[in-house]
């Protein structure tokens, strides 16, 4: 199933399922898995003694959780000093590769990655349409001469609510020994990923523009009037569905430049060309640890 | 879609706004063509708008701190976002914006959003943002389409970790410390706003101070002041390569040194925006940067003009609006009145710094000698009260000491004070003026009949030198 399918629901989700899925993620008890391959990368000795600042920062770029969770710990008490750490790169420099370090290894030995529990392909799907989502960001916010740090994360984080309500939904189902449907999938999905996004924003202290672009970028999508950090999101979303998912046929790429998003951020069919032509390195990256 | 007007300018900025609204209130029909969806070019969106409201909450919070030193001690939290050091920039954008559109829409301006091309000297080919084309044909055409900044291969900019003017202000959080390259105007401001805010500033150029084309001793009192608020300058240093290691941005220069910081701002001037204007098709052609015109801003083939950072220095908005409307004006055959070459520089760093006339250097280098007077704002009332006391006005008058040739500012308030000493240079007037008639006191105006006085007392120790050598 293609990432937009988790939103072509065709069944209601059952009231009592929402409610029990809706106390699951506000728990806060479900951990987010990790790519395995990133685990297993920083795991490796070689990894651990020998990364440069280079190789770690891009390593945590990759992966939603390992980024989330950064962001959580560089936002606590701790280390924030009452400032919001509002950007991976910004948490590097303040934290220190050490303690990066460190905290990478504790977020892999916590995730549970070696029990990816459900719908391994799936997630592993949505994983990669994250990180090409928050690498076209960046792109778009290049073009705009806008923020490109506060863009990657939106576009990493957007549909951040998606694996969680499957996480939910596979934990929900375990009890009664069986497997929800593809179509059970979908309607939970597209019922509660928004508000489940938008609550795990918060608990990890992600930035405000980040919820903003978790709450808004389907409305943006439709056309509403929602903030620019939105529509990068939507955006960002789109061009990773085309890079991922659509291949590289001329008349795809054609829709894409015509996009309606782009001219919500003044941009022009030249400037989606500039994007598009990134599309080797975004996809290369998204696809590293897949 | 085809219309067709009697002038159409490409570019909205401070040239373009002014060429449009002097040909419209001439009773021509006139079209603007800009890419923006709303009018003000770079000066609004990227330039000097964001960057002086930035600067003008940074003076405040100095100030604040500066005045209740002695009650508490206060420090901009580290990663302060730098969007809640610009808080009302959007405000301050839409109010700028809703009074460059309502000025256009009243003088029945209209608003073509597009990127502009030759198709031929008179049509222009324009690309909406939804893709579309369509023609604007015009008898007179005035090009302003602005200027961007210029990088460099060795500075590969990515407005993330290396960033230009364009975008250093996209920054959602203060870094721990900033390299800046280049010494010029927009460097020069932009370091020193960041050093006030507590950011750990490296300036580093080829030349041995940082503006360059001032007189040294203004320079050398704006590097004192960039020192004190904590900026280091790197002179004399020739860089070869810059680079983000994953943690920092490193800046090698020629002699193996490594400058590191956090981020770095590459200020290495401004190129015009000629891509895709397909001059060829007007029949124009540019020069590597720029756009070259005649005394009346116009271009080789006649009836195209241009005007502002397209056609080269002084790229000021003050001078690109002027030019605008002079443009405008000879095109339309209007009288512009006579053109002054007098033309101010204000920098809006902190400290501030300003500019008319000669500097004593060149004063020296023109007639030969000059005398100099000084004033410092420490000994002004209005500085001790307003906490400015680090400030220096400087006179510079002809070798008898009389007539005023230029006068340069540093400290608070310089871009404004130095319309006083424009219009003594306009009138040719003698320093005497500044004594002859009363200044409200206190204020920092003073500073002139402080500078007049010490001139004079010159003057005077001269005659009687003189007349003691004489007798």
């Amino acid at each position: 199933m293609a990432t937009e399918e988790l939103s072509a629901a065709t069944c209601a989700l059952p009231e009592a399922l929402r409610l029990d899925l809706t106390r699951r993620i506000e728990s806060g008890e479900l951990q987010l898995p990790m790519l395995p391959e990133v685990a297993r990368k920083l795991l490796s000795e070689e990894f651990r003694e020998r990364a440069t600042a280079r190789e770690m920062g891009e390593l945590i770029h990759r992966d939603q959780t390992l980024a989330g969770n950064i962001l959580r710990v560089a936002n606590s008490a701790a280390f924030s000093a009452g400032v919001p750490i509002v950007s991976l790169q910004q948490a590097v420099v303040r934290m220190g590769l050490e303690r990066i370090r460190e905290l990478t290894m504790a977020v892999v030995l916590e995730s549970g990655v070696f029990q990816v529990p459900v719908a391994k392909e799936r997630v592993l799907a949505l994983w990669k349409h994250s990180a090409a989502a928050g690498a076209f960001a960046k792109e778009v916010a290049r073009v705009r001469r806008a923020n490109v740090e506060g863009a990657f994360l939106c576009g990493l984080f957007h549909d951040l609510g998606k694996p969680v309500v499957l996480l939910a939904l596979f934990e929900a189902c375990k009890q009664k020994r069986e497997a929800p449907s593809e179509d059970l999938q979908a309607a939970a999905v597209k019922e509660l990923h928004v508000p489940a996004g938008h609550f795990l924003a918060r608990r990890w202290a992600l930035p405000d523009s980040v919820g903003d672009a978790i709450a808004s970028h389907h409305l943006a999508e439709q056309g509403e009037p929602v903030s620019d950090h939105a529509v990068t999101a939507a955006l960002g979303s789109h061009l990773a569905r085309w890079a991922l998912e659509q291949g590289d046929g001329e008349p795809a790429r054609e829709e894409m430049i015509r996009d309606a998003l782009w001219p919500r951020l003044n941009l022009y069919p030249s400037d989606a060309e500039t994007v598009l032509s990134k599309k080797a390195e975004v996809v290369k990256f998204a696809e590293a640890f897949g | 879609m085809s219309a067709r007007y009697d002038v159409a300018v490409v570019g909205s900025g401070p040239a373009g706004q002014k060429a449009a609204i002097q040909a419209a209130k001439a009773g021509r029909r006139v079209a603007v063509i800009e890419k923006q969806s709303s009018a003000g070019g770079a000066c609004v969106h990227f330039g000097t708008i964001p960057s002086k409201t930035l600067r003008e909450t940074t003076l405040a919070w100095n100030a604040f701190r500066r005045k209740t030193r002695e009650t508490v001690d206060l420090k901009l939290p580290e990663n302060t976002k730098v969007a809640a050091l610009m808080a009302h920039l959007d405000a301050v954008i839409r109010g700028h914006q809703a009074y460059i559109g309502d000025q256009l829409r009243r003088n029945g301006i209209d608003y073509v959003q597009g990127i502009a091309r030759f198709k031929d000297p008179h049509t222009l080919a324009v690309r909406r943002i939804d893709g579309g084309l369509e023609e604007v044909g015009a008898g007179i055409v005035i090009l302003a389409p602005g200027s961007r900044p210029r990088t460099p291969p060795e500075v590969p900019v990515d407005h993330e970790h290396i960033l230009d003017s364009d975008s250093i202000l996209s920054l959602i959080y203060l870094p721990a410390s900033l390299t800046v390259l280049g010494a010029g105007v927009i460097a020069c401001e932009y370091a020193s706003i960041f050093a006030a805010l507590g950011v750990k500033v490296t300036i580093v150029d080829k030349g041995p101070l940082p503006l360059g084309f001032l007189d040294p001793e203004i320079s050398r009192r704006y590097l004192a002041g960039f020192e004190a608020l904590g900026g280091t300058f790197k002179g004399n240093a020739k860089h070869e390569q810059a680079e983000f290691d994953g943690l920092e941005v490193s800046l090698r220069l020629a002699n193996g040194e490594d400058v590191r910081a956090e981020k770095l701002l590459c200020t290495l001037g401004r190129v015009a925006c000629l891509d895709g204007l397909n001059l060829e098709a007007a029949g124009l052609c540019s020069t590597d940067r720029y756009i070259a015109v005649n005394e009346h801003f116009q271009t080789q083939v006649p009836h195209i003009y241009a005007a502002g950072d397209v056609i080269g220095p002084p790229a000021l908005a003050a001078s690109s609006m002027e030019q605008g409307r002079r443009a405008a004006c000879h095109a339309l055959g209007l009288p512009a009145g006579e053109r002054s070459a007098l033309t101010p520089v204000g920098i809006y760093a902190i400290p501030e710094v300003a500019s008319v006339g000669l500097s004593e250097p060149e004063a020296i280098k023109q007639f030969g000698g000059c005398m100099v007077g000084r004033a410092r704002f420490a000994e002004l009332a209005r500085g001790h009260i307003a906490g400015i006391t680090d400030g220096l006005l400087k006179i510079v008058a002809d070798a008898a000491g009389r007539k005023l040739l230029g006068v340069q500012i540093v400290g608070e308030g310089a871009a404004e004070l130095i319309h006083l000493g424009q219009m003594g240079l306009i009138h040719g007037c003698d320093v005497d003026l500044f004594i002859d008639y009363v200044f409200n006191f206190p204020t920092l105006a003073e500073a002139y009949r402080v500078a007049a006085f010490d001139l004079i007392e010159q003057r005077q120790a001269r005659a009687v030198g003189s007349v003691a050598a004489g007798a």
